[in-house]
């Protein structure tokens, strides 16, 4: 499957274009799915930790590079703690709260002065629990960092009135790649803020044609407001998910070698709503097919652009990372979402 | 022997080889028969079967992690065969159709027994247990909510206002906040704090004051319930159970939404029926026909029909549509209701 193109990547000629493969399969998922559904609800959600290695491990594993495939690493039982910890503040937060506003929000504080901390140690948990040719992908970021690039950008970004969130963007995106590194080599990120600011305009757009398409209905013919609204959605959203997609991968690159996608609006748009009508005709049964669907589908339109080997990737030292913040980490679930 | 690739766990590099069993070792080696690992067999493991994923078997060495990967699952269970049984425990399940028949009859009957009996009654539990104090917080939050989105300040001459008051007065709580008159569509609405709002609209469409009393007791009934924070309580507990059973569903999360505003729609049906049954009861306690609720009611529906046909006020409608459904039905419970007594 994996057939290498010759690339038009202009400073190295000897690159090799290879889309990533998924060889997932539904009906194989769909047991899976329905197994970690009966159990979760028969051990009243203990078993969710479980359920969640068990589909990550089914979706990293079927994921493929060059005929060598993705591993999911992580053991359920530090999914668990995780899972725990955050139920445990989450019942705190409530009693607190109930008992005074002011403990409230003074909890409501620190969690926010924590979130940097969490979502790194988030990255860092679900990146060391990556592994490909049996080396692990790693995450580290400095806390100013993360606080920029989660807190202040994004927050800008709305009082500029959206003019500095394309910014905030590329800036987030920057934050989650460059502190990437599959073992020793870290992930490069290189982008404008035009491409971003592009994508924003055009959204923009679509937005402003479908509020035409509203006007239209409103006057002609009511009952159909609910459809161009739906419609209007899926067209928005979708193209700001394919664009973004794309241009994430283009800016990325790993050491000399490079990443790129092409998702294109009608494939995309066409596995989405099917995926969402075949769900609701099924009660929801379909949804472990879709969920392969979707991941085929983007993994066939990503392609990691090799210079040379890709046997000469080392493995970084290993180190004692603070269980507890990782753990931590889990109430977020943060991850870059390597396919 | 079984054939597969070794990773040294060092670098990248992967290398053809084949994995054997030599008494207690295991013993990697590459295509020449050149020793690339040794590893005790009661430390190496073997990674659980799922679908038909590769197989990983994690080696022993002085630094890294080695592993030998394989898709050769019964060659490498028949080498590490003491893990065989409680490792693929799982996979046994996933494989037996019975089962997963079983598992799919059995998840999605407890998911409509989660929505339809457990999230209703858990929320009246809990909205029963929570003190007055809160819910009159919660009163004061949703007049202003309301007067900023729906409502606009009533027309009705203060002597008007003055005159339903006192036509109220012993039908609801005493306090003066226990009684707004507001503009909007035709329609009462009921606080959590169990004050209630009647529009200027609904006031003009009642013929009698009997109307406006069984109106109110309706409403009263929703607050005598607790109806407003049960509904609230529901829909997040159902979005949250929802959110917790599909997962992230990677942009498709509107469908929770689909899902949740159905159940919303039922919650509010049987909302309304437990209300007019409050209305009901009262109105015989106090000797006043049901045909004067029967006769409101209807209008209220013809008001709307009326309306949905100009284009314009078609919005109204949806709202009110959306929280009143089924007119039809509730006009037949009320026609078929006997007093206890």
């Amino acid at each position: 499957m994996s057939t290498a193109l010759t690339a038009e990547h202009d400073a190295q000629p000897q690159s090799t274009v290879t889309p990533f493969e998924f060889r997932g399969d539904g009906a194989e998922f769909f047991k899976i799915w329905i197994v970690n559904l009966l159990l979760t609800i028969l051990t009243l959600g203990i078993y969710s930790a479980w359920a969640k290695v068990r589909s990550n491990r089914y979706f990293y594993s079927n994921v493929y590079l060059e005929g060598e495939s993705f591993r999911y690493l992580a053991e359920p039982m530090q999914i668990l703690l995780g899972r725990l910890i955050a139920v445990a503040f989450f019942a705190v937060y409530i009693l607190a709260a109930q008992l005074s506003p002011l403990v409230g929000g003074v909890l409501i504080i620190l969690l926010t002065i924590a979130t940097p901390f969490l979502v790194i140690r988030s990255l860092a948990f679900n990146l060391r629990m990556t592994a490909y040719r049996n080396i692990q992908f790693r995450f580290d970021a400095s806390y100013g960092e993360a606080a920029m690039a989660l807190l202040v950008w994004p927050v800008l970004g709305v009082l500029s009135l959206g003019l500095l969130y394309p910014y905030a963007m590329l800036k987030s995106h920057q934050f989650l790649v460059r502190n990437a590194a599959y073992g020793t080599t870290p992930f490069g990120y290189e982008a404008t803020t035009w491409p971003y600011g592009r994508i924003f305009l055009y959204f923009l757009g679509i937005l402003v044609v479908v509020g035409l398409f509203y006007l239209v209905f409103y006057i002609l013919f009511p009952p159909a407001l609910i459809i161009v609204m739906a419609v209007g959605y899926v067209v928005a959203f979708g193209y700001f998910t394919v664009a973004l997609t794309n241009l994430y991968y283009a800016s990325a690159g790993l050491g000399v070698h490079g990443l790129s996608a092409d998702l294109e609006m009608p494939g995309y748009l066409q596995i989405f709503l099917t995926n969402a009508l075949f769900i609701v005709l099924t009660l929801g049964l379909y949804l472990p097919f879709a969920q392969v669907r979707m991941a085929r589908y983007r993994a066939e339109h990503i392609y990691f652009l090799a210079n040379g080997s890709l046997d000469d990737f080392v493995a970084a030292e290993r180190r004692q990372v603070n269980a507890l913040g990782e753990e931590m980490g889990e109430v977020f679930d943060f991850d870059i979402g390597v396919v | 022997m079984v054939n597969g690739r070794f990773a040294d766990g060092i670098t990248s590099r992967l290398r053809q080889a084949t994995l054997e069993q030599r008494g207690t070792w295991l013993l990697v080696r590459d295509a020449d028969g050149v020793v690339l690992n040794r590893t005790p067999q009661n430390i190496a493991t073997l990674s659980t079967r799922l679908g038909n994923t590769p197989r990983t078997v994690s080696l022993q060495a002085g630094s890294g992690q080695p592993t030998f990967e394989t898709s050769d699952h019964a060659g490498i269970e028949t080498i590490l065969s003491e893990q065989k049984r409680s490792s693929n425990f799982l996979y046994q399940l996933e494989s037996h159709l019975g089962l997963i028949g079983v598992a799919t009859v059995f998840t999605l009957a407890a998911v409509f027994w989660f929505v339809v009996y457990a999230v209703p009654a858990g929320a009246k539990v809990v909205a029963m247990a929570l003190p007055d104090q809160l819910l009159e917080q919660a009163g004061d939050h949703s007049i202003g909510l309301l007067d900023r989105i729906y409502l606009d300040p009533s027309e009705l001459s203060a002597a008007e206002q003055a005159r339903v008051r006192e036509v109220l007065a012993p039908h609801i709580p005493a306090g003066p906040e226990s009684l707004y008159f507001r503009s909007w569509v035709p329609n009462a609405l009921a606080l959590p704090d169990g004050s209630v709002v009647f529009t200027d609209e609904l006031i003009e469409l009642a013929e009698n004051d009997e109307e406006l009393i069984a109106i109110a007791y309706h409403e009263l009934g929703h607050v005598e319930h607790r109806h407003l924070i049960r509904r609230s309580l529901q829909d997040s507990a159902a979005v949250i159970g929802l959110f917790l059973l599909t997962g992230d569903l990677g942009g498709a999360d509107f469908l929770t939404g689909i899902t949740a505003t159905m159940a919303d729609l039922a919650y509010s049906r049987d909302f309304e029926r437990e209300a007019d049954e409050y209305a009901l009861d009262s109105l015989a306690a106090l000797g006043i026909s049901k045909e004067h609720y029967r006769v409101i009611l209807q209008r209220l529906d013809a008001s709307y029909s009326n309306d949905s046909e100009e284009s314009d006020s078609s919005p109204s409608a949806l709202r009110y549509l959306s929280s009143h459904p089924q007119t039809a039905e509730r006009i037949a419970a009320i026609d078929a209701y006997q007093p206890d007594s």
